[in-house]
C-alpha cells in the first residue's frame, strides 16, 4: 500500500497536467469552432496542396503522391506550430500569463504537456487534408500506409508544437507573432522538404534542417512504400531527439524569461 | 463635373491613398510579413524549377511568385478593410462621412494593392540578386508601366473583395482558402493555356491573368499592350462592380439598421 503512493502521485500529476493543458487549449486555441477550424486548417491546406501538385506537374517535379503527403504534413504544421506559439502569447493577450509565472508547479509539468493537444489538432488537420487530397488528386493510399503516416505525423506534430512553444517564448518579447508563425511554417515546408524535393536543397540548408521539426518524420513518410516498415519507423527516433531538443530550448528560454521578469520587474 | 472638380477628386483620392499607405506600414512586422512571404514563394519556385525539367523560364516563375504575394495582400488586406477600421474605431466616422462609401474604401484597397506591388518589386530584385534572373535595363520602364496598371486594377478588384466580406467577423479565415485557387486560375505561375479547358474562360475575368501575361511579355521584350489593355478593362469593370456593391451594402445596412453587424 505504502509503495503505491508515489505512483499514484505521479499519475495524479499527469492527469492534473493533462486537464490544465486541455483547458488552456480550449481557452486559447482560436480555431476551436469547427467552421473556423475547417476553413483555416483544412480548406486552406487542401487548396494549397492542389495548387502545388498542379505547379509540380507543370514543372515536371516528382508526382501527385509527393505533393499529397507533403501538403498533408504542411496542414499539420499550422495547428501545431501556430497553436504552440499562441499557447504562450495568448496567455499574455488574455492577461493570464501572471498566473503561470506565480505558479509553484514545475515548469516541466506546466509547459511540456501543453504541446499534446496542439499535436493532436495537427494530426486531425493533416488526416482531414489527406483524405480530401486523396479524393481530389485521385491518389490511392493503402490503409497500412495511412496508419504509418499517422504515427509518423504525431511525432512530427509533437516536435512542431514544442518548436512553436519555443518561438512563443520569443513571441512574449516580440510585438507581432504572426510574422514568426508564417516564417517558421514556410521555413519548415522548405527545410523539411515538404513541398520541394530534398535533393535540390543547398547543402547548408540540408545541414540546418536536421534541427527542424518534421525533417525526420518527413523522411520516414517519403520512405513509405519504398522501404520496409522497420526502416520507415526508425525515423521516429531522430524526430524524438529533435522534439527533446526543442523541449529543452523551451524550458531554458522560459526560465531565462522568468528570471528576467523577476529581476527587471 | 468640371475640370477643377475632377482634379479635386483625384487629389483627394491620392492623398487618402498616401495616408492609408502610412497607416498600413505603421506596423513594421506586418509590413515585413508582406515583403517576406513572396520571397519564400520565390524560393519554392526556384527549387521546383531546379528539380523539374527546366522548360519554364525562371524569370516568369519569379514574377509569378511576386504576383502570388500581391494576391495574398489583396485578399487579406482588402478582405479585412472593414474589420481593421472597426478595430481602430474609425468605421463609424467613415460610414458617417457625406461621401459615397466606395470613395472612402477605394483608397484603402489601392494602398493595399501598392503594398502588393512593393512586395512584387522586392521579389523580383531577390530573384535578380540570388537566383540568376537576368535584368535587361531597357525593359524595366515597360515592366514598371505594367505593374502600375496592374496595381490600380487590383485595387479595384479589392473593392469587390471588401464588399463581399463586410459582415465577416473572421474575414481572414474566409479569405485564406480562396487564395490558392486564385493563384491557380489567374495563371500567374502556370500560363492560362496550360489550365484545364473549363477554367480558361474564368481566368480571363481576372485582371492578374492579363497582368501576368503582360508582365511576362514585357520581361521578354515582346508586345505587352494588348494584354495590358485587357487588364485595364477588367480592372475598370471591377471598379464599377465593386463601387456599386460597396455602396449598395452600405445603403442597405443603413436602411435596415444593420450597421452594428459590420
Amino acid at each position: 500500500m505504502v509503495n503505491d503512493r508515489p505512483y499514484r502521485r505521479i499519475i495524479g500529476n499527469i492527469f492534473s497536467c493533462w486537464n490544465t493543458s486541455w483547458l488552456s487549449f480550449r481557452a486559447l486555441f482560436n480555431w476551436l469552432e469547427p467552421r473556423h477550424f475547417v476553413l483555416a486548417m483544412v480548406a486552406t491546406p487542401i487548396m494549397e496542396l492542389i495548387f502545388f501538385a498542379f505547379l509540380g506537374s507543370n514543372l515536371g517535379v516528382e508526382n501527385a503522391r509527393f505533393f499529397l503527403l507533403g501538403g498533408a504534413m504542411i496542414a499539420s504544421c499550422f495547428p501545431a506550430v501556430a497553436g504552440g506559439v499562441m499557447a504562450l502569447t495568448s496567455e499574455r493577450y488574455f492577461g493570464t500569463l501572471e498566473n503561470i509565472l506565480v505558479s509553484q508547479r514545475s515548469r516541466i509539468y506546466l509547459l511540456l504537456m501543453r504541446a499534446m493537444p496542439y499535436s493532436l489538432a495537427g494530426v486531425l488537420a493533416a488526416v482531414l487534408t489527406l483524405s480530401a487530397g486523396i479524393i481530389a488528386l485521385r491518389v490511392p493510399l493503402p490503409v497500412e500506409e495511412l496508419a504509418t503516416f499517422t504515427i509518423l505525423l504525431f511525432f512530427g506534430c509533437l516536435s512542431s508544437a514544442l518548436f512553436g512553444m519555443s518561438l512563443g517564448v520569443l513571441g512574449l518579447l516580440a510585438g507581432n507573432v504572426f510574422l514568426l508563425i508564417n516564417v517558421a511554417i514556410t521555413a519548415i515546408s522548405i527545410g523539411a522538404a515538404l513541398v520541394v524535393p530534398l535533393s535540390v536543397l543547398p547543402p547548408w540548408v540540408k545541414t540546418i534542417s536536421h534541427l527542424m521539426p518534421f525533417r525526420h518524420a518527413a523522411e520516414g513518410v517519403r520512405a513509405m512504400g519504398v522501404h520496409d516498415l522497420d526502416n520507415v519507423l526508425s525515423s521516429i527516433g531522430p524526430e524524438l531527439v529533435v522534439a527533446a531538443g526543442w523541449a529543452l530550448a523551451l524550458l531554458s528560454s522560459f526560465r531565462y524569461l522568468e528570471s528576467r521578469i523577476y529581476r527587471e520587474g | 463635373m468640371n475640370a477643377i472638380g475632377a482634379l479635386r477628386g483625384i487629389t483627394s483620392f491620392l492623398t487618402a491613398t498616401w495616408f492609408h499607405m502610412h497607416d498600413l506600414t505603421r506596423d513594421r512586422s506586418d509590413f515585413a510579413l508582406n515583403l517576406i512571404n513572396p520571397l519564400f514563394y520565390a524560393c519554392i519556385a526556384y527549387l521546383l524549377h531546379a528539380a523539374g525539367d527546366g522548360k519554364r523560364n525562371l524569370a516568369d516563375l519569379i514574377i509569378g511568385a511576386g504576383l502570388m504575394g500581391m494576391w495574398s495582400s489583396i485578399m487579406f488586406g482588402a478582405g479585412t478593410v472593414i474589420k481593421m477600421q472597426r478595430l481602430q474605431g474609425t468605421l463609424e466616422f467613415l460610414l458617417g462621412s457625406p461621401k459615397r462609401f466606395s470613395s472612402v474604401v477605394a483608397p484603402i484597397t489601392t494602398a493595399v494593392s501598392l503594398l502588393g506591388a512593393a512586395s512584387m518589386l522586392v521579389t523580383y530584385l531577390w530573384g535578380v540578386a540570388f537566383m540568376d534572373v537576368r535584368i535587361v535595363l531597357e525593359r524595366i520602364p515597360g515592366m514598371l508601366f505594367v505593374v502600375t496598371v496592374l496595381t490600380v486594377a487590383m485595387g479595384a478588384f479589392g473593392l469587390l473583395v471588401a464588399a463581399l466580406f463586410v459582415q465577416a467577423r473572421r474575414a481572414e479565415s474566409m479569405a485564406s482558402p480562396m487564395i490558392a485557387p486564385l493563384w491557380m486560375v489567374s495563371g500567374i505561375m502556370v500560363p492560362v493555356t496550360d489550365l484545364v479547358e473549363q477554367l480558361r474562360p474564368v481566368s480571363r475575368f481576372l485582371p492578374t491573368s492579363w497582368g501576368a501575361e503582360a508582365l511576362r511579355a514585357a520581361n521578354a521584350g515582346s508586345s505587352f499592350l494588348p494584354a495590358l489593355g485587357w487588364c485595364a478593362i477588367t480592372g475598370s469593370v471591377y471598379l464599377l462592380a465593386g463601387s456599386w456593391l460597396v455602396n449598395l451594402v452600405a445603403k442597405r445596412s443603413r436602411h435596415n439598421g444593420e450597421l452594428n453587424l459590420w
